[in-house]
């Protein structure tokens, strides 16, 4: 099988769209405005206080190109003309966009709204109305992008040079990601490689050069001798460059080719092109005469490994080009944005083929399948992707941390609790809960959404199985058995009295975080079929599991206000302003007041416009104590009791039948998890999650596409996915 | 006194004191030349900052004889989420501008006793224009809000580090060396990698990088050390490899557009400057081999403290060789747990009252301080026994020690408390001065806008205000730099 040729940007022109306007001037633009804005932004309407009727057009005035500003955003967002005004073309809008945008550069103003619709947390900002009522007739693509590598997949990456690198020399993560709770992190247009990401790299690259060539000498202690040492060499070199490094007649042209396609296949997993070759050629015979074959050798190897396209998955688009302009993705393009949306190693690791009878899945590759022509078409795509998400042995990381992402729940362990609680409170643990409970739903793949806000089926403390539970029982029984005064065989001997299962878990502190779950350590007997119904009326999904209660929670108090931010904004497709510059927000902390109480301070008419957008949501979860426990009574700081109150309501959402009051969270999961909104709200965030990007309006119709997949397919999520991954937005480049 | 250059020269281990840096080392090859030629213009302007989450706090910087006036008992039986203070800096009237002569430093303030005349403690100014909580993020050292209570926030322009670093251009332009992450990460392994703690930019969506090994930093800036000398062939070798890169990367940047370009940009102009920075490196090569660090354990140590030790050596021999003129210190985050100092709980849980150990969270919090005041003292000390013009290093050169979230825990940052050592140069003088200005909207009150404004104009960039107005203060007072400080 030949590999298919690598036609790497070669003869081909800019294959990036650039946003530029072409035949748009400042007259089309004056006349934009005038047949589109004046009539209610002019002399004798300033709706919004704005006027555009004499806006200058020199942008050099602040005020003017604040102006400039606001209407490149109303634009941008579709929010203007209104809808029951005559409609410019997409294309008009498109190009006065461009004019609006370039003049603001060239005044030295990089336009707040370009930089927001690149970060996930104002992905919202597109009209969902717009993405979802079919009204969009506009092909999806995304545009031509490179995008950075994550610490995960570099950490595979290094892998691949050999096992014993790591243990030779120390490898240090140049790549970081700033996660956000309850926010995509991985996004392509956010990350990039500086000078420091380029020092950490220069320093694994000199490693690796060396690990690859002569090896890493390394002192370490010798088993044979006790208390001496000896010099172990550590390296993985590849027969190409044995050849150079050890011959002693001049390196021949083929030698040198031979080792540059070696290099070539393990760091970029292709062929050079016939001028990559030339160039890395040339490079390697420049070098090993300044410094001989060993220094030269690596620094060559160095200049494959610090290549962009090491660690910048290059999407251009060199696949089959259509009438209307957009790329579609090359099989070798494709082959690494599909691996990478669902696992963290590279197409050439993500095996297809059959099962063997160690149970080890064996080739071809996804690559290969890519390199054989079976990875051309939608079809291609749709057929493999579908094997992947079907696989149970092909393991998908990327699918729970969608959910953690997208909830936010994992980061329950950064919640600072301090001296508050003992250390029962097992974060990990309840985490882990948490990540079954989802996996669970998923599995199932039935009703996903609705399953995962409303079941009341939840994981405690559970080892995977019936049968790894009997494990680890009879692990307690043989270790902690043996000591009578052991908490863990009185507590083994306290359930057999019983007739109680025991929690399967030997260290009797950790036992005890069962009571996030209000459940007792000696008082429960632990449901060995799991998921297990939790008691009536407490919980109802995963907005309800102490995961998710502590992540969103302060250090004091349950935070109500960013747990109601959350729901507007993941659930509702809604979003809240940020706090204005003159507010203090702060949540008072009179002593004999409930939390409920102390909110009230945001029912001032000037706070209570954003907040009552919030509020209203988080204020439900309060039969919550800031621990995830069910609660009836909440006590305040001066030790009084009170009912703990958890009404709560949904304003404004949107969808006729949604607004009202709710009695408490479990009621107002129940509604959420039948809305269609809500619904359309999770299909827009799993869009960001796979695309790495927000959405915009030409996505609409892969959005309207992957909600149908979900509904048609049942509520299943893995149709989702599949949906996602073989849409234009995925496929297609511009 | 300080010595003389040539005493210099000839002695270099002199008053080493234990410290893992020769102290007497010698000034970029400019400065020497401006100091031989008697031209002071030319003598590099440096500042320091040395940032640190929860625990300085305003009351802690009185000194003991103006305590009487300026502080008061705070309402302690409040705890809990808003934890307050025992004790409280009692608001100003009018501008309090006390000499410090004659007057002991308060506790905290001890190991600083000798540079006494070249101090100033700043208290009374303001930054509402940022976001309080834990931490400001970048709006501490940049005057905007931003960020959320795990979240750095959107960068809206340079913090005044990154503002400095692009006036005062170095080999390095800027040294960001941390303890930790952002400031709640835990378990995050920072210990070998670079990470972005979200305190300074160096411009629009441009975070600054920080280090968080010692060695891993002592690589970066004195890697040309580490080297062999007059391997001339190595030599070679990486500047065919950056010149082939550079080479590499514009072929590929011809053919993309848009803000695709933008990045990969970022990753030319990353060779571009290691390709600048291999030449000028190898102009003064001589005087960075003598002034670097000699690395010992505290450089891989477990401890905080060690690792902080080293972070200050390195930042020492940054500035006293040249390779830079502005460094961050990021010298704790609420996670880290100062157990070379024998306090068992984190810095978070001290900032809400609990105690740590056998120490009263008071107590704790003021260990912590001491031992940066150490720190800074020894760095400090070290400048000042380098000649420059007419003086010494730490002349021109600015320490400020401040917290990234204000007064308190939860700040409300109505009251920023700041300890600025050292000047610079004729522009920006500390005398010994103890400052507080006129509380928040009183006639006379100023912001942390203006204390960087002041730090602009001493490096020549002149501007009335730094970062964004706090909508609720008169104008006025948020222009111009302060003038107590001027030179």
């Amino acid at each position: 099988m030949r590999y298919f040729v690598w036609t790497f940007l070669i003869g081909v022109n800019s294959l990036f769209a650039v946003d530029e306007a072409r035949g748009v001037n400042e007259k089309q633009v004056r006349a934009f405005l005038k047949a589109h804005c004046v009539k209610c932004h002019g002399e004798k309407k300033q709706k919004g206080k704005l006027a555009l009727h004499q806006i200058g057009y020199g942008f050099t005035d602040p005020g003017e190109v604040r102006k400039w500003e606001d209407v490149l955003e109303q634009l941008t967002l579709g929010e203007m003309p209104p809808e029951e005004e005559k409609q410019p073309s997409a294309k008009t809008v498109k190009e006065i966009r461009a004019w609006i945008s370039r003049r603001l550069h060239l005044a030295g103003k990089d336009p707040e709204i370009e930089h927001k619709m690149k970060q996930a947390a104002y992905g919202n900002l597109a009209s969902h109305e717009k993405l979802f009522d079919g009204s969009v007739k506009a092909k999806s693509f995304s545009k031509a992008r490179l995008w950075r590598t994550n610490p995960r997949i570099y950490d595979l990456f290094v892998d691949r040079f050999g096992r014993q690198l790591r243990g030779a020399t120390a490898i240090a993560q140049p790549f970081t990601i700033d996660e956000q709770k309850g926010e995509v992190s991985d996004f392509a247009a956010t990350l990039y490689a500086d000078g420091a990401t380029l020092q950490r790299l220069m320093m694994n690259c000199k490693a690796i050069a060396q690990y690859q060539t002569v090896g890493i000498a390394k002192q370490q202690k010798d088993r044979k001798n006790k208390g001496q040492f000896i010099t172990r060499i550590y390296r993985n070199t590849p027969e190409a460059f044995k050849v150079i490094l050890e011959g002693e007649e001049t390196v021949t042209k083929e030698e040198i080719e031979a080792a540059v396609k070696v290099e070539f296949e393990i760091v970029l997993n292709r062929e050079p092109s016939k001028e990559e070759l030339d160039r890395y050629g040339e490079l390697l015979r420049r070098t090993i005469a300044q410094g001989g074959r060993v220094k030269g050798l690596q620094t060559m190897l160095m200049a494959v490994l610090l290549r962009p396209e090491a660690f910048y998955r290059m999407e251009y688009g060199l696949g089959k080009v259509e009438r209307d302009g957009r790329r579609m993705l090359s099989a070798y393009e494709l082959a690494f944005a599909i691996s990478y949306a669902l696992t963290d190693a590279g197409p050439d690791k993500l095996m297809l083929g059959p099962v063997d009878r160690r149970k080890r899945r064996g080739g071809p590759s996804l690559l290969d399948l890519a390199r054989s022509g079976k990875l051309s078409t939608r079809e291609d795509v749709k057929r493999v992707v579908t094997q992947i998400m079907k696989a149970k042995d092909i393991d998908k990381p990327r699918i729970l941390r969608f959910f953690h992402e997208f909830f936010g729940y994992s980061h329950a362990a950064t919640i600072f609790k301090g001296n508050r609680i003992g250390r029962e409170f097992n974060v990990k643990k309840i985490v882990r809960d948490a990540d079954q409970m989802v996996m669970h739903i998923v599995e199932k793949d039935k009703d996903v959404l609705r399953e995962l806000l409303t079941s009341d089926r939840f994981f405690v403390a559970f080892p995977g199985s019936k049968e790894a539970y009997q494990r680890t029982i009879d692990r307690m029984m043989k270790h902690e058995g043996k000591n009578k005064k052991h908490p863990t065989t009185k507590y083994l001997v306290h359930q057999r009295k019983k007739g109680w299962n025991p929690i399967p878990e030997a260290n009797p502190t950790w036992r005890k975080y069962v009571k996030f779950y209000n459940f007792e350590e000696m008082n429960w007997n632990y449901p060995v079929e799991q998921p297990f119904a939790m008691p009536k009326g407490q919980r109802a999904g995963i907005l309800t599991h102490p995961a998710w209660l502590i992540a969103w929670s302060g250090n004091f108090d349950n935070d109500v206000v960013r747990r109601g931010k959350w729901i507007r904004e993941h659930l509702l497709a809604g979003m809240i302003p940020e706090v204005p510059i003159t507010v203090n927000a702060a949540v008072p902390d009179d002593v004999d007041k409930t939390l409920r109480q102390r909110m009230e301070v945001t029912r001032d008419a000037y706070c209570w416009k954003c907040h009552k957008r919030m509020d209203p949501l988080g204020l439900a979860f309060e039969m919550f104590d800031d621990f995830g426990r069910y609660r009836k009574v909440e006590q305040t700081r001066d030790k009084k009791k009170h009912p703990a109150i958890a009404r709560g309501a949904i304003i404004n959402s949107k969808e006729s039948g949604l607004d009202g009051d709710v009695k408490d969270a479990i009621e107002l999961v129940h509604r959420l998890g039948g809305s269609t909104r809500v619904r359309q709200s999770f299909v827009r965030h799993a869009f960001r999650y796979w695309m790495g990007r927000n959405e915009k309006l030409s996505d609409s119709r892969t959005l309207i596409a992957a909600d149908g997949a979900y509904v048609d397919g049942g509520g299943s999520f893995k149709a989702l996915v599949i949906s996602l991954l073989t849409s234009d937005s995925f496929l297609y480049r511009k | 006194m300080p010595l003389t250059r040539r005493d210099v020269l000839r002695n270099l281990s002199l008053g080493a004191s234990g410290a893992a840096i020769s102290p007497a080392m010698l000034p970029f090859m400019e400065q020497l030349r401006a100091h031989a030629d008697g031209d002071v213009s030319r003598i590099p302007k440096r500042v320091v900052f040395v940032v640190k989450s929860s625990g300085l706090t305003p009351t802690a910087l009185v000194p003991g004889a103006l305590a009487k006036e300026h502080v008061k008992k705070g309402d302690v039986k409040k705890s809990g989420d808003n934890y307050d203070l025992p004790e409280k800096l009692v608001p100003a009237e009018k501008l309090v501008n006390a000499s410090l002569k004659g007057r002991a430093l308060p506790k905290t303030l001890k190991a600083l006793e000798p540079f006494k005349d070249q101090m100033a403690i700043v208290q009374g100014l303001s930054g509402k224009m940022c976001k309080g909580g834990h931490s400001s993020w970048y709006g501490a050292l940049g005057c905007y809000r931003t960020g959320g209570e795990h979240d750095t926030g959107q960068v809206k322009w340079a913090t005044i580090d990154g503002e400095l670093a692009l006036h005062m251009p170095a080999i390095f332009p800027h040294v960001g060396l941390t303890l930790g992450g952002k400031v709640m990460d835990s378990g995050v392994p920072i210990k070998n990698s670079v990470v972005y703690p979200g305190i300074s930019a160096i411009g629009k969506d441009r975070p600054l990088p920080f280090q968080g090994s010692p060695m891993l930093a002592y690589k970066d800036l004195f890697g040309i050390v580490a080297s062999g000398k007059g391997a001339k062939a190595d030599v070679e070798l990486k500047s065919t490899l950056l010149d082939f890169m550079v080479d590499d990367i514009k072929r590929l940047d011809k053919k993309i557009g848009g803000a695709e370009k933008e990045k990969l940009g970022h990753y030319l102009e990353a060779f571009e400057s290691l390709r600048e920075r291999g030449r000028r490196l190898k102009g003064v090569e001589a005087q960075v081999r003598k002034a670097a660090p000699v690395v010992n354990d505290k450089y891989t140590s477990q401890a905080e403290t060690d690792r902080l030790e080293a972070h200050f050596d390195l930042a020492a021999a940054s500035l006293i060789s040249g390779l830079t003129n502005v460094v961050t210190l990021r010298v704790d985050t609420l996670s880290i747990i100062y157990k070379g100092l024998g306090i068992t709980r984190g810095v978070h849980g001290i900032g809400h009252g609990e105690t740590a150990g056998s120490m009263t969270p008071g107590e704790a919090r003021d260990r912590i301080r001491r031992f940066h005041v150490e720190q800074i003292a020894r760095l400090a000390g070290k400048l000042k026994r380098i000649p420059e013009g007419d003086g010494t290093m730490l002349d021109n050169t600015l320490i400020v020690y401040m917290s990234d979230a204000a007064e308190k825990h939860h700040a409300s940052c109505i009251q920023w408390p700041f300890v600025l050592v050292g000047g610079l140069g004729d522009e920006l003088k500390t005398r010994g001065q103890y400052l507080q200005y006129p509380h928040y909207g009183r006639k006379g009150h100023h912001t942390i806008a203006n204390l960087y404004t002041s730090l602009l104009h001493a490096v020549g960039k002149k501007r009335d205000t730094f970062g964004q107005m706090d909508l609720n203060l008169d104008k006025e007072m948020q222009k111009g730099p302060l003038t107590e400080l001027a030179g």
